[in-house]
């Protein structure tokens, strides 16, 4: 274009004008450079994109709620400084930081929503220290639970509690992700129980030591008040071998009965699921019933309370399936959740967090909703501890199919609104479901937004998340509202 | 999308969709475990495919080198929550690369030799041969003989000095056992499996069947291969081009296959070995895609006096060397070094020799050993079998 024909364009006069100075991009990219060195800073497309995605699998119009859901640079750290460096650098710019260990949290906790840099921490992977006397273990945030797990069994010892997404995960994603339900929490305790400290980068550069009471809101405050660069956490002896029982019932009033009975016992199992028929479908398909329950514990200290359960599942009408059958719950304990995707364009899920009491009631309006609106909708719930579960509630849906994968959008809010109203609420928070935070959560909501207001100012950590949110909840609750409604409508686009 | 064409009507046109983004195969990824940078791991590669298919990215020189560093291990298909068979979706990947003229010059380089010389080392077919040098058997008379077992040597065993005791040691133990068997001589010519990794596969067929119609001349029935990377290509390329796939033909066998069938007809005598601790290094193929898990290790446990304590990343979740998918062509230096990363697995073992059966495997490991200046003795299977065989005095007394 020729200075000719150039065409200037004044701001429209309504258009806010900024005074601030534009950022220069480059040299920002020159800083990060300073800190991390060119091999560990990016600010190309193709690691722009890769490091802007976790696996919340939704169609891109989602993604229009998000005002830049690509970040703008890529920073692998190593060091402490280094990340002092990267938020020194961020804070300076004002431009946000998002930590992201093994992104495989499924509601956008670790995805860009306006830009910034994408923090990864999966190079700072050191075990620091075990200390198998004060029965502790000290660990950078990349660690792996692989890593973890092979580190500690050289001394006998485990973590004994792992997300179900512990194949791809790390340890400081769990933390920063709060980690209330996993393998081993049942017996074990929540991750809250199990750590120690936390080392924190704040938002000012500063560093400081997370004990005692305030561990609580520093896990799962999904880096929106600082960056997680080491973590103490507690350990324990590895069990020599763990015994799975499953059973297979054909009432969700019964399956969901005995887990409430079995949470009941005196011993906690490692791993507590319930799923249904459809579910199972695509990992461990059921032969007989349509919902099961399978439930594992370590077999040498005290065995599995046989007895017990086998009572309440007699009293249900529940069937044993088999030892091969539970053995084979127990492999793929990390895998289940992901499995039905392969059979589906979009498997759009929600995550609540509620009383075991209470996971029939919304177990029974999840499966009418299902049928009002003929929604190919799947369900599964593990054991968080002994009180609450993990519900997860799955559609499996092609966003092509625009009224059903709207309609399902409004069930799901339906069932959080349903949980919240019983003293649950959402369980992942992310991006996502920070819209019911306040709703679900009101003190722990109140408290971290006061301490996000005095420890990140500029709100450079990990925006959008948690203490504040791009849009409202009333804004939403009357868009699903009325996505709730196409209900009628599900007969004519379901599949 | 233009320039992923390949994809339409493969069955995999919807794989970066059906993706659960798990990340499960990221973290056994060998280049992302070495590199550590997301977009060398498949989950990246499949996000940028998807961005590519969008019509958001443009297939690039760069995601072309990461496409090639990939060392087709299949590890991630191993890992896959949605069982996408990954490695068929980058060599599908790999194809629209060498359409585009874009693939890496020492992999177009290799493809071109394969097709000219029948070896991706452009040494021609008299270099077929020198793997018999030293050899105090004489093999002359098996040359293109009629036989029922034959034994295809592979380009890596026949032309890679360090191999060739892989196949002396094997032409050892089928003498031992009175195997009656044939070899092709310098008339055998690559697999074709560097082709269709270097996304020249429509040229693989053609490789693969210029063995093939001489062992069906000669009546062979069963062929034992030294790499088993040769054996997994044959079938992919046989059963495209003529529609018949090899392995009904002919039974196909690595070494370890072969050396245990031996062992259950007791065709094999030992001697007695003074306490050997091994770690078997199961390569990545033999593994994940042929399955074969139990037979070398059945085959180490029959030599008394030598013992197999297996790693942890071993069987099916066996680390690769490196090597494999011509990433050892893309960047020898990469290459190189996760073949480093899993030689610290061994050298955690309580073990003085690393036992494989794939000539990369072996090459990669032992080229390891000389860069962390670390001493274990990498031997292929079919080397500490032959040197265990009982001498035929020894055989007599008995």
């Amino acid at each position: 274009m020729t200075e000719e024909n150039e065409v200037v364009t004044e701001p429209a006069a309504t258009e806010p004008v900024s005074l601030e100075p534009t950022p220069e991009v480059d040299s920002v990219l020159v800083q990060l450079v300073g800190v991390v060195g060119k091999e560990n800073a990016s600010d190309t497309e193709l690691e722009r994109i890769v490091y802007s995605g976790d696996p919340s699998s939704l169609p891109q119009f989602h993604y229009r709620w998000k005002q830049r859901y690509l970040a703008d640079y890529v920073v692998r750290v190593q060091t402490i400084e280094e990340v002092k460096g990267v938020i020194g650098v961020a804070r300076n710019h004002g431009i946000p930081v998002i930590p992201r260990g093994g992104a495989s949290s499924c509601l956008g906790s670790s995805s860009p929503s306006r830009g910034g840099i994408s923090l990864d921490l999966k190079k700072m992977n050191k075990v620091l220290e075990v200390d198998q006397a004060k029965g502790m273990v000290r660990v950078e945030p990349g660690v792996t639970f692989t890593a973890l797990d092979v580190e500690l069994g050289k001394h006998g010892m485990e973590l004994g509690i792992y997300p179900s997404s512990a194949k791809s995960a790390v340890i400081g994603g769990w933390i920063g992700c709060g980690g209330k339900a996993g393998i081993g929490t049942p017996c074990n305790g929540t991750l809250l129980d199990n750590l120690v400290s936390l080392k924190v980068i704040l938002p000012d550069g500063s560093e400081t030591t997370i004990e005692g009471a305030n561990l609580d809101l520093y896990n799962g405050s999904y880096g929106i008040l600082g960056v997680i660069v080491e973590a103490t956490l507690a350990i324990r002896r590895k069990p020599a071998s763990i015994k799975t029982l499953s059973y297979g019932f054909s009432r969700l009033e019964h399956v969901c009965n005995t887990m409430v009975r079995v949470t009941q016992l005196e011993q906690k199992p490692i791993y507590l699921k319930i799923a249904d028929f459809d579910f199972q479908s695509y990992s461990n398909p059921l032969e007989k019933g349509k919902y099961v329950l399978s439930v594992t514990y370590p077999e040498e200290t005290q065995s599995a309370p046989v007895t017990d359960i086998e009572q309440a599942v007699a009293e249900s009408g529940g069937t044993y399936l088999g030892d091969s059958y539970g053995t084979k719950e127990w492999d793929l304990r990390y895998d289940c959740e992901f499995n039905p995707k392969e059979h589906c364009d979009t498997l759009m899920f929600q995550e609540l967090w509620v009383d075991v009491e209470n996971v029939y009631d919304i177990l029974k309006a999840y499966e009418k909703h299902k049928k009002s609106h003929k929604v190919p909708s799947i369900w599964f719930g593990m054991l968080g501890t002994s009180s609450m579960m993990r519900l997860e509630l799955m559609a499996m849906l092609n966003p092509d199919k625009y009224l059903e994968f709207i309609a399902s959008k409004g069930i799901l809010h339906k069932m959080v609104k349903r949980a919240i109203k019983q003293g649950g609420g959402p369980y992942t928070i992310g991006l996502q479901n920070s819209i019911y935070m306040k709703k679900a959560y009101p003190e722990r909501h109140s408290r971290l937004k006061e301490l996000k207001k005095s420890a990140d100012p500029s709100g450079i950590m990990n925006p959008d998340r948690v203490t504040s949110c791009m849009t409202s909840y009333g804004r939403m609750n009357i868009l699903f509202v009325m996505a709730a409604a196409f209900r009628r409508l599900g007969k004519y686009v379901a599949r | 999308m233009a320039d992923l064409k390949k994809l339409e009507g493969s069955g995999h046109e919807t794989d970066p969709y059906i993706c659960a983004s798990c990340g499960n195969c990221t973290m056994v990824c060998p280049t992302f475990r070495l590199l550590r940078w997301e977009s060398y791991g498949p989950r990246g590669r499949l996000q940028i495919t998807k961005s590519i298919l969008e019509g958001n990215q443009e297939l690039d020189e760069e995601y072309v080198r990461k496409l090639f560093l990939c060392s087709l291990c299949e590890h991630c298909t191993q890992v896959c929550t949605t069982s996408l068979q990954l490695d068929r979706f980058w060599e599908l990947i790999r194809e629209a690369a060498w359409d585009l003229n874009m693939v890496p010059a020492p992999v177009e380089y290799a493809c071109k030799s394969i097709m000219k010389y029948g070896d991706p080392f452009s040494m021609g077919s008299s270099s077929r041969m020198h793997w018999a040098e030293g050899l105090d058997i004489d093999i002359q008379d098996r040359i293109e003989q009629p036989a029922k077992t034959a034994y295809f040597i592979g380009c890596n065993v026949a032309m890679k000095p360090r191999s060739h005791k892989t196949a002396q040691s094997l032409i050892k133990i089928l003498e031992h056992s009175g195997t009656d068997y044939t070899i092709l001589g310098e008339k055998e010519v690559c697999c074709g499996g560097p082709l269709i990794w270097g996304g020249n596969k429509k040229h693989a067929p053609a490789m693969a069947e210029r063995n093939i119609w001489l062992y069906r001349d000669l009546g062979v029935e069963r062929i034992i291969f030294s790499c088993p990377s040769c054996i997994q290509s044959w079938p992919k390329t046989y059963k495209e081009a003529a529609g018949v796939p090899v392995q009904k033909e002919f039974e196909l066998l690595t070494n370890s296959q072969f050396i245990d069938s031996l062992n259950k007809r007791k065709a094999l005598k030992f001697h007695e070995q003074s306490n050997i601790t091994v770690t078997y290094h199961d390569p990545c193929i033999s593994a994940r895609r042929l399955n074969i898990i139990s037979e070398p290790r059945e085959v180490i446990e029959k030599i008394p006096g030598i013992y197999n304590i297996d790693m942890l990343h071993s069987k099916e979740d066996t680390r690769c060397c490196g090597a494999h998918g011509l990433v050892n062509l893309t960047d020898p230096l990469i290459s190189s070094q996760i073949a480093e990363m899993r030689l610290r697995d061994v050298s955690v073992m309580p073990a003085s020799r690393v036992i494989t059966e794939c000539p990369r495997c072996l090459q990669a490991l032992e080229l390891a050993t000389q860069t962390m200046n670390y001493s274990v003795q990498v031997q292929d299977i079919s080397e500490i079998v032959a040197e265990s065989l009982a001498e035929k005095d020894e055989e007599d007394d008995r």
